[in-house]
């Protein structure tokens, strides 16, 4: 049996203090995806813990007229009421993440910086464009949560930085489709999260995105730009065009069922050509 | 190391160390036999507990994250008015949870009767997600607990 110091920081400077003198620290604020991952009586962590369930900062929801800015040990519980979850498709989603008794402990933080795999909620925030504050003792860094996957659409989260705050731009979502695929995906399951949104702007497609999350990320850059720079209603052939692009770059990917996606993405872009104004 | 916690209403301390889940530190240390630890996994109910007057798992939750909350057991409703029409009612329907199942259901019931005087079918079922019984069926659950909170509703206007 392993015993950690633990660490209680009650501001986001304390904790930093506490990353430069800790060289194996881990961050810890409502802890079910080590509760979960963990089945021995007794529990065994890095040397050092630090618990920042207790920096106010990190647990508050700020609305501007912009964005809704969401601390990074807020639950996922707390969650439900706020945009973009108002929508009952995202609800539903943030729904099927374990029960009311998870949601209460799970936090938006913990599930992004998941290190194995990207969790039900991701697919979603990187279709929304939100942004992840990362705090470190020499600088913050704001990145699109798209850069927390690699190359390869791995993820790719760095050790021993707080990811303080997502921010949500709040945009007019016309068209949202979320699907699920596969098995369980929440944290050990082998399944996957599809999200089309778009927002109508004018009589033309603005904001379209498409990412399809699991075990890796997708998106494919030009096909989105195929079908955002359309007039809307958007015409078969834009429709077929696009999806003659993802076919493409799913194959291409190596990784992707094509066959069990490519019907999955056509029938997000026939609801998308069907969205109602 | 030591920890502050509000269990059932009491001011507590803890002595507790990384390694311990807060089921263990519960039931070893302040003697809560309504709780069980036994699937470790946050999925069968015996562990529930209501923290900061939500349900949780506390067999996901490490000990050292009870510092400073408040913790509330299914021994701090025994000597409530919920508690005893609820028990009743279940009693009467023949709503009787195995062992692993009693905490979490008597639990919820007791957190939705105190939560609202009209809890919504998708309310209760939701919380009902949270513990794992095959002995009793959701449906015949919802129907009695409605029928108790009907009653401690009646109870409570009577002068």
């Amino acid at each position: 049996m392993n015993l950690s110091e633990i660490h209680y920081p009650r501001s986001v400077q304390e904790f930093l203090a506490l990353v430069e003198k800790e060289k194996q620290l881990r961050i810890i604020a409502g802890a079910t995806t080590f509760g979960i991952e963990q089945r021995t009586r007794y529990l065994s962590f890095e040397p050092a813990i630090a618990c920042i369930h207790y920096i106010p900062e990190l647990s508050s929801l700020h609305k501007t007229e912009r964005m809704i800015s969401i601390g990074a040990a807020c639950t996922l519980a707390s969650l439900e009421h706020i945009y973009p979850f108002d929508r009952a498709q995202a609800r539903d989603l943030l729904r099927s993440i374990g029960t009311s008794a998870v949601r209460e402990l799970a936090t938006i933080g913990g599930h992004i910086m998941y290190p194995k795999r990207f969790l039900a909620l991701w697919a979603l925030l990187a279709s929304l464009d939100a942004e992840v504050e990362f705090r470190s003792p020499s600088k913050t860094t704001i990145k699109n949560i798209w850069y927390l996957s690699d190359q390869d659409g791995l993820p790719n989260v760095e050790p021993n930085m707080l990811l303080s705050r997502v921010r949500v731009p709040l945009q007019s979502l016309d068209h949202l489709v979320i699907r699920r695929i596969g098995a369980g995906i929440f944290p050990e399951g082998d399944g996957g999260c599809l999200v089309s949104t778009a927002s109508i702007d004018r009589r033309s497609v603005a904001n379209f995105k498409l990412v399809i999350a699991g075990a890796r990320a997708f998106r494919d850059y030009e096909a989105e730009q195929r079908i955002a720079s359309s007039p809307f209603p958007i015409l078969n052939k834009t429709i077929q065009s696009a999806t003659r692009q993802y076919s493409e770059s799913l194959r291409k990917s190596g990784f992707w069922n094509t066959d069990v996606l490519l019907p999955l993405i056509g029938q997000a872009l026939q609801d998308l050509q069907r969205t109602r104004i | 190391m030591n920890i502050e916690f509000t269990l059932n209403g009491t001011a507590q301390k803890a002595n507790i160390s990384s390694a311990q889940r807060a089921v263990d530190v519960l039931v070893g240390q302040f003697d809560i036999h309504s709780l069980s630890a036994n699937c470790l996994n946050g999925k069968c109910g015996g562990c529930l507990i209501l923290l900061d007057g939500n349900p949780v798992y506390s067999c996901v939750m490490p000990a050292f994250l009870l510092r400073e909350r408040r913790v509330e057991t299914l021994e701090a409703f025994h000597k409530t008015k919920e508690f005893a029409i609820i028990s009743s009612e279940f009693q009467k329907e023949g709503i009787d949870a195995c062992c692993a199942g009693e905490n979490a259901f008597m639990l919820l019931a007791v957190y939705l009767a105190k939560k609202s005087l009209s809890p919504s079918d998708e309310d209760i079922r939701e919380a009902l997600a949270n513990a794992y019984c095959d002995c009793i069926a959701p449906e015949h659950y919802i129907r009695t607990l409605r029928s108790a909170i009907h009653r401690l509703d009646t109870v409570r206007k009577t002068p």
